[in-house]
Parts: C-alpha cells; structure tokens; sequence
C-alpha cells in the first residue's frame, strides 16, 4: 500500500502559498500535514482480531493572532475545500498587536526517511499472525501457563511542516509488539506482561518476540502465584533499567517540561541551576538519540531534533519548549513541541529521555546490597511537576539478601516519595543500560497520548515501597 | 460511503458488513493564568467498517476485516484499503458470530444538549468565565491553567443485518488546575470532568470545592502509617467499581477467567453492605447513554449484581453469541445502590478514619482488584477534628475490602456513575508518616 500519493503532494505544493497569505496579516502561520497507515492485531486465546486505531492523517492550520494561538485541524485533505475554509479563516479571524514576539527558526528545506530493513506494510498479514501464534504456543508450552494476550502494532506516518521559509518532511515507521501470559494455579490467577515500541520495520519484531523473553515472562508470571505483600517502608533499591526508565520519564521528563512554567505549575523552573540530582547523574531528552518510540527528525513545530542536556552531573540544567512556551517566557526552543493529532493542541512534550550509563556493573551493584529489593517488571507512573512527588507502578520485585536475589517475590510495588530525595539518593549506575519505547505517555490528566521512548541504566537508589 | 457500499456488493465472499459512520465537530478553548493560550476547532468525518466473510464449508468459522475511510477520501485509496480488509478477512479467522437484525423502534434515549452544541464557543467562554469568578472568589486561590472542549459527534450505523439508525451525542471535557498559593507553598489541585454539557455540573459547588481543596492542600502533611479504615469519595468513585465491571464482562466468562458465576455471591464472606450494580444505558445524559452500540444492540438497563449475587454478564453480540445469551451491549453508565449511612456516620463510625479525596492516581488492576494509590487529598478524622494529609500511599484489594463495604446514602452523580458519594472499606494498609 503506497502511503503518499499525488493529491498529497499537490497539497504540499500550495502549502507555503498558505503560509506567506497567512503572514501577511498574521505575525505567524504554519501548516502541518499528516499521513499515517496504522494497523493493530490482537490474538486474545486464539481468536484474532483487527483493530482500527485512530486515523491521525490530518491537516492543521496554525495561526498567531498576536494574542493566542488559533487552529484549524480537519481529516479532509482535498486541496479545494481546505482552500476555501483557509482563505476564510485568515479573513475571519481578527489580529492584534502581539504582546510577545513568536521565534521564528531559520529557513530550511529538507527530507528525512528513517531506514529499515524491512518495510511492515509489506509484510504479509498471514506472517504477522503467524509470528504471534508462535508466542503464544511458546507460552502455552509452559506448565501453569492458562491464557495468553498477543498484540501487534504498526505505523507509518509522513508528516510535512510548512513555515515562514521552511518546508521539511519527514517518514518514520513505528513497530509495537506486547504479550501478556496468565498463570493459574486453580486458586488464584496472576499475570506478567511485556512489551516494547521502537522505530524501525518488521525486523524489530524479531527481538520483541524473542523466545527468551517469552519464557522470562512465564516464569515471572507463576513466581507470582506466590507473591507476598511488600514490607512497607523505606527500602535499598535496584532499579532494572524498565523501572529506571520510568523514574526518569516521571521524575524530570515532566518536571521540565516549559508549558507548565508557563502555568506556574512547575517547581523545576526555581531550580535551573541547581543540584536535584546525585552528582553521577546526567539526564537527556533526544528524539534521534535512539531508535525508540519517540524517535522523530523533526518536532511538530517545525524543529529539527538535537540533544537537550536537562540535568548534567547532578546539576539541572534545562527544560524542554514548545514554541508558544518558550516564546512567552524568553526561553531557547527545543524540538519538543509536540501534538497528539490534528485533534490536539501542542505541548512540551518529551521525545526519548534517558539517564546517561554510568561506571558500575549491575551484577557488583546488587553484590553492594545487604537488605534491599530488586525492582525488575511493569511501570508506569505519575508525575507531578509542582509537588515534585513520585508515583511509580512496580508489578513484581525480588528480595534481596547478602548480595544476592532470594527467590521471594513482592507485587504489585508502589514506590513513592519526593523527587530530588530520590534522585540524590542514586548511588551507582551501571554501565549496562536498556531502551525501552515506553508505549503512550500522557499529559498531566492521562490525556493527549504520544509515543515517547526512554534508556536507562540499573540504578542503586533508596525509595519508600507500599 | 457510496463507494464503499459499491466495493462491498463486487466481493461474493463477503457474508455480511456493518459500516459505521462518525462525524465529530469539536470546539476547544485553553487558558492558561489570566490569558487565553488557544483557540480550536476540529472535524473529522470517517466511516468505520466491518467485513465479515464466512467459511463456505464451516459456518462455525468466520473471518473479520476491519477499516476506516475519510469522508470523501479518493477513489484509488478506498479500494487499496477496501482491499486490505478483504485480507483481513480471509486470515483473521475466528468463531462465527452473526450482527443484529433491523430494529423497529429503538428507546429514545437522552445523549445530546442541542443547546449547547448550537453555541458551542459562547458556552466555552461563558464557562470559562464563571470558573474565573468562582475561583477569584477565596484569597489565596488562583488558576494554573484550564482547558475544555465540546463536541457534537453524528453517528450513522448501517449493517449486511438491515439495520439502520443514528444519533447524536453532545460531550463537554474539563481539565482545570487551580492553586493554592502562601508565603512558603504552592500546591497544585487537578479537576477533570466529562459530562453531556457544562450544564450538568454545579459551577458554583465545583469552584467552591476546587478552592477549598487547595486550600487544605498548603498544610497537609503525610497522614500516619497502619492498616486503617478509608473513606473514598468524590474521584475516587470514578474508577473503584472497575474491578466489578471487568469480571462482569461476558469476554471473561467465555474465557473462564471471570471469578464470578451467575446466582453466586461475588464476595465471600460479606460482613458489611452487598453491592448492587447496574448497567444503565438509559440513563438521561449519562456519558455512556447511547441509542445502540457499534454493532446495533439497543441501549437498555441491566442489573449485573444484586445484593452481593452475580446476576448475569454484559455481553457484546459477539460473546452474547458464544455464551447463548442475549446481547446487551457494553457496560455502560454504572448505578451503584446506595446504603443507610450519611458521610458524616461513616466519618464518624471508628476512633481514626483516613478519607482520601484523590489519588494522584487510582486505576485498579482490573483483573486481580489489587490497587495502590498515592494520595493526593486527604483528611485524617479523630471524632470530629479534621487533619489534611498529602503523600504516603493507600494498598489493598477491592475485592478482599469489599468484605466489609460500607455505602453512604447520599447519592451523587458523575457523568457516568449514580451511586453513594462516599464508600468505607475497613482495613487497608497506609504507608505515610
């Protein structure tokens, strides 16, 4: 299935015409196109099933009246009507004396394609399904082993942004693969899931699908049939890099993110500067950093992708921008301004945001710990920017005793507390480190979701369980 | 829809279809501080389709093809498409299970505010307005940000089956942060609300709350650690019944992972309140009320547990089929009996009482009813001395507390809940201070 096509490309012709109409009332203008084919599978027990996620393709005109942003988003791509109804919105929508100036990026016209080995929209359903029947028969193999979730996703979108003298397009395509397994003993049921998104072809499907992977989660699964509650209190941690990952996203991913200085709803923007981590740490936001989820070349405002150092040895360095956010507050733009769909509005929004490795081997990282606990499966989080409190999801973690993992496994895991406690707290870093395509990430209310990727290290550290 | 309807009736294969059509026009208006940031308005115009084609030789078995076209979307990219649902069809093979026949007459059902989606923009700013004056109303409270979208979604359903109908639905979205600001603190108080129109909510009460937890917010420290009666109230209710909804599902119980069974106490031993749930698809401007579901099954009221027993499963079509029961649809908007006590007993009825207002977060494992949640509001009751607590979290299983379950017996309505206000589980461990 070809994604682009010739009315597409007719349509990118007229949208710098749009934009210099635009401007010539309005201080800013820009237009994004979206074209995306998505399909998503799922094998529940052994009947699959297709799908349909939402079609983001889509067309947003951006307007700034000198006051606020004004949009027009639509899934009708037809250049005659989309004509009309952008003629009447620049002739509709009044405009006044700007209160702030829009920083506008230096003209650019480029193309980026990311390569793959292996094009998903090529590749034949039957092969799909079939792959995921194998985890699930792999999976079944396995005694206790009563039920199995496999999922499959794909995307391929090719966005375009138009601008004052600037014209890019970019075509990425991401790959999402997840099984959950369900253990059952008779009298009880638990289950253990995993799972990861990056961006690539099919040939990443390979190592999501991977049968190690497939028996870890298995027997992690019926370890749980035997889970106890844990112990409630502060407690020596090691972080697997999944769960180190997750810290970072919630604990500086959302706590630097500049729209919410602007809402004055972020404690971080008092502490650029300053020290909120142990002084080994060092923090960065980078779309093209990884082939992860949030890999892109360019944000949804027209800004090519490069390294943000947030925190740098400790020390917090920056925060990362959207254009309207960093206009306002005088602050440098970084490419992470960022929108659900046509649908939404943009955020700063993190892209892949990792903790840099560090020098210790985990395996001498666990020796180090006489009491603790090995937080190894699940994640998921809650930030909270202002409050700098932490909430993260743990499914399963391991005791661990003189050094060595002992077999007792706790879930679920909540580990809570207040940011810059935690993150002082981090006491080795290992050199071994994980990517993970955390799947969606949500905006303050689990809202307006976007892919974002996270690699983090082992992390020894000190944390309050529940 | 002409062209696809054209593809549909060239492929012989294909044994019945269901096409529905959706067109959604949302108006959203964001403010941040004193200014508005920005200004939007959306449409999309879709057609959402199912093919089913069935085995020649084995009518057990079936495929399933599922696409979506853009309104006017060109000729040669619906047949491409057209074409890959076909392929879908052929491989995505599974047990059959037949659409619902036409309906006559379906219950009108109340799910739109014409009102509201004729003004949409004048509504959004009026109610922005009235959120500014409210929240300007207590010294020491001012607002971060808000946002609110409304929507008017059309939707068209059309099967192989003969069914035909429509209807309209009407959605207000709020997202509001507010602070609470002193010379040492400043805390942060998230509200979101989903309801048919801004006119189902109390402005005045909702602003009059939202002050007041921020105000509480500035002193609250972590509350005390040990295993305690809770109160739950206002947020919390949204998502508590989750657990109980999930293994009410008729998936569950075609897959024999539902721990419930139809005329069996669903919590045992019960020592407290029994729990009586209801899906109400009917009920006016419930989130959830819609004329029939997505593959035609009319909106009804279905009670699934009554007085602790598990009465039956919802069931989609499909599982409806499976099961050899009739279909009702998904759950939809969730009536919860309330019980004898006011807030004030239940807050009353122990020496120490942890009321939690919000979690930061409070999403149930739906499967195992085991929770955690960090609370975000919350009061620790002795006699009639209240101290707001933050921090620290709340862990327990739903489905072990709801032994000793009390409901309170005022009832409260959330969009897509009319049940208690507030609900007291004995037992549960707090990890604070």
């Amino acid at each position: 299935m070809e994604l682009w096509n010739e009315g597409y490309e007719n349509l990118v012709r007229l949208l710098p015409e749009f934009v210099a109409d635009a401007e010539r009332k309005f201080p800013y203008a820009s237009i994004t196109l979206t074209v995306e084919a998505a399909l998503s599978l799922t094998l529940d027990g052994d009947q699959p099933a297709v799908s349909v996620p939402p079609d983001d393709t889509g067309i947003t005109v951006t307007l700034f009246d000198g006051r606020c942003i004004r949009e027009y988003g639509s899934n009708d791509l037809r250049s005659e009507p989309l004509t009309k109804t952008i003629r009447q919105m620049i002739s509709d929508t009044p405009v006044f004396e700007p209160e702030f100036t829009i920083l506008h990026p230096p003209p650019a016209a480029a193309e980026y394609s990311l390569t793959m080995d292996r094009d998903p929209l090529q590749v034949p359903l039957a092969e799909k399904l079939a792959a995921m029947r194998q985890v699930r028969e792999l999976a079944l193999k396995e005694e206790l082993i009563k039920h199995t979730t496999v999922n499959y996703g794909e995307r391929r979108w090719i966005k375009v942004f138009a601008g004052r003298d600037r014209l890019l397009r970019q075509e990425v395509s991401t790959l999402a693969a997840s099984y959950t397994v369900y253990a059952s003993n008779g009298g009880q049921t638990q289950y253990c899931r995993k799972g990861n998104t990056g961006a690539g072809g099919f040939e990443l499907l390979g190592q999501y699908y991977e049968p190690s992977g497939i028996k870890e989660t298995t027997d992690r699964a019926k370890s749980l049939l035997k889970a106890e509650s844990v112990p409630p209190g502060y407690h020596t941690l090691l972080t697997a890099p999944l769960i180190s990952s997750v810290i970072a996203h919630e604990a500086f991913g959302h706590g630097v993110e500049v729209d919410m200085f602007l809402k004055e709803c972020a404690r971080a923007r008092e502490f650029i500067g300053k020290p909120v981590a142990a002084p080994i740490v060092n923090m960065v936001d980078h779309a093209r950093g990884q082939p992860s989820s949030g890999f892109y070349f360019f944000d949804d405002e027209g800004l090519e992708a490069r390294p943000t150092q947030i925190i740098k040895d400790g020390v917090l360095l920056s925060g990362i921008t959207d254009l309207y956010s960093a206009s306002r507050l005088g602050l440098p733009r970084t490419p992470n301004g960022r929108r659900e769909s046509f649908r939404r509005k943009i955020y700063s929004r993190m892209s892949n945001t990792f903790i840099e490795p560090g020098r210790s081997s985990a395996e001498d990282m666990l020796k180090g710990i006489d009491r603790g606990i090995y937080l190894f499966d699940g994640g998921s989080g809650m930030e909270d920017p202002l409050g700098w409190g932490i909430q993260i999801d743990v499914h399963a973690g391991e005791e661990i005793r003189n050094g060595a993992l002992t077999g007792k496994v706790y879930s679920p895991i909540v580990l809570t507390g207040y940011v810059p406690d935690l993150l002082k707290s981090i006491s080795a870093i290992s050199t071994e480190y994980g990517i993970f395509g955390l799947g969606r990430c949500g905006k303050t209310f689990r809202k307006d979701w976007i892919l974002v990727g996270c690699g983090s290290p082992y992390l020894s550290l000190e944390g309050r369980l529940t | 829809m002409k062209n696809v309807m054209k593809l549909i009736h060239r492929q012989p294969d294909l044994t019945s279809w269901s096409i529905r059509e959706i067109f959604d026009k949302e108006w959203q208006l964001y403010w941040s501080v004193e200014q508005c940031e920005a200004e939007r308005y959306f449409e999309e115009h879709y057609y959402d389709t199912r093919l089913f084609l069935t085995n020649r030789t084995d009518a057990e078995v079936a495929g399933q093809g599922r696409v979506r076209f853009r309104h006017r979307e060109p000729e040669s990219e619906v047949i491409c498409k057209f074409d890959k649902g076909v392929e879908q069809a052929r491989r995505c093979i599974k047990r059959a299970w037949p659409l619902p026949v036409r309906i006559e007459a379906l219950t009108p059902v109340e799910s739109c505010d014409p009102e509201v989606i004729a003004h949409p923009r004048e509504t959004l700013h009026e109610t922005m307005a009235q959120i500014w004056a409210g929240l300007t109303l207590t010294p020491r409270v001012k607002l971060s940000h808000c946002e609110m979208y409304i929507r008017d979604r059309t939707v068209q359903l059309t099967t192989s089956t003969g069914f035909e109908g429509s209807f309209q639905e009407s959605f207000f979205t709020l997202y509001l942060v507010a602070l609470g600001v002193n010379a040492h603190n400043t805390i942060d108080v998230k509200v979101e609300r989903f309801r048919r129109s801004p006119k189902d909510l109390d402005w005045n009460q909702l602003t009059a709350d939202t002050a007041r937890n921020a105000i509480d917010s500035l002193p609250a420290k972590l509350p005390t650690s040990g295993a305690k009666v809770v109160v739950l109230c206002d947020d919390v209710l949204d998502s508590l019944f989750d657990p109980f909804i999930a293994h009410a599902n008729g998936k569950l119980h075609y897959q024999g992972m539902s721990r419930f069974s139809p005329s069996t106490s669903i919590i045992q031993p019960c020592h407290g309140d029994h729990l009586t749930l209801t899906s109400d698809g009917l009920m006016p401007r419930g989130n959830e009320t819609r004329a029939f579901d997505e593959d035609g099954v009319p909106a009804q009221k279905l009670t699934v547990v009554e007085q602790g027993t598990f009465q039956r499963p919802v069931c989609s079509q499909e599982y409806a089929h499976f099961l050899g029961l009739p279909a009702t649809g998904p759950f939809t908007n969730k009536v919860v009996a309330v019980g004898n006590h006011t807030r004030a007993e239940l807050l009353a009825s122990a020496p120490e009482v942890l009321q939690v207002v919000s979690f930061s977060s409070f999403i149930p494992d739906p499967y195992t009813g085991s929770f955690v949640g960090e609370i975000r509001l919350g009061y620790e009751w002795r006699g009639s001395e209240a101290r707001p607590v933050k921090g620290g979290a709340v862990s327990g299983n739903l489905f072990e507390a709801f032994q000793q379950v009390y409901f309170g017996s005022n009832q409260v309505f959330r969009g897509d809940y009319l049940g208690p206000d507030t609900v007291r589980l004995e037992n549960l461990t707090v990890a604070g201070a």
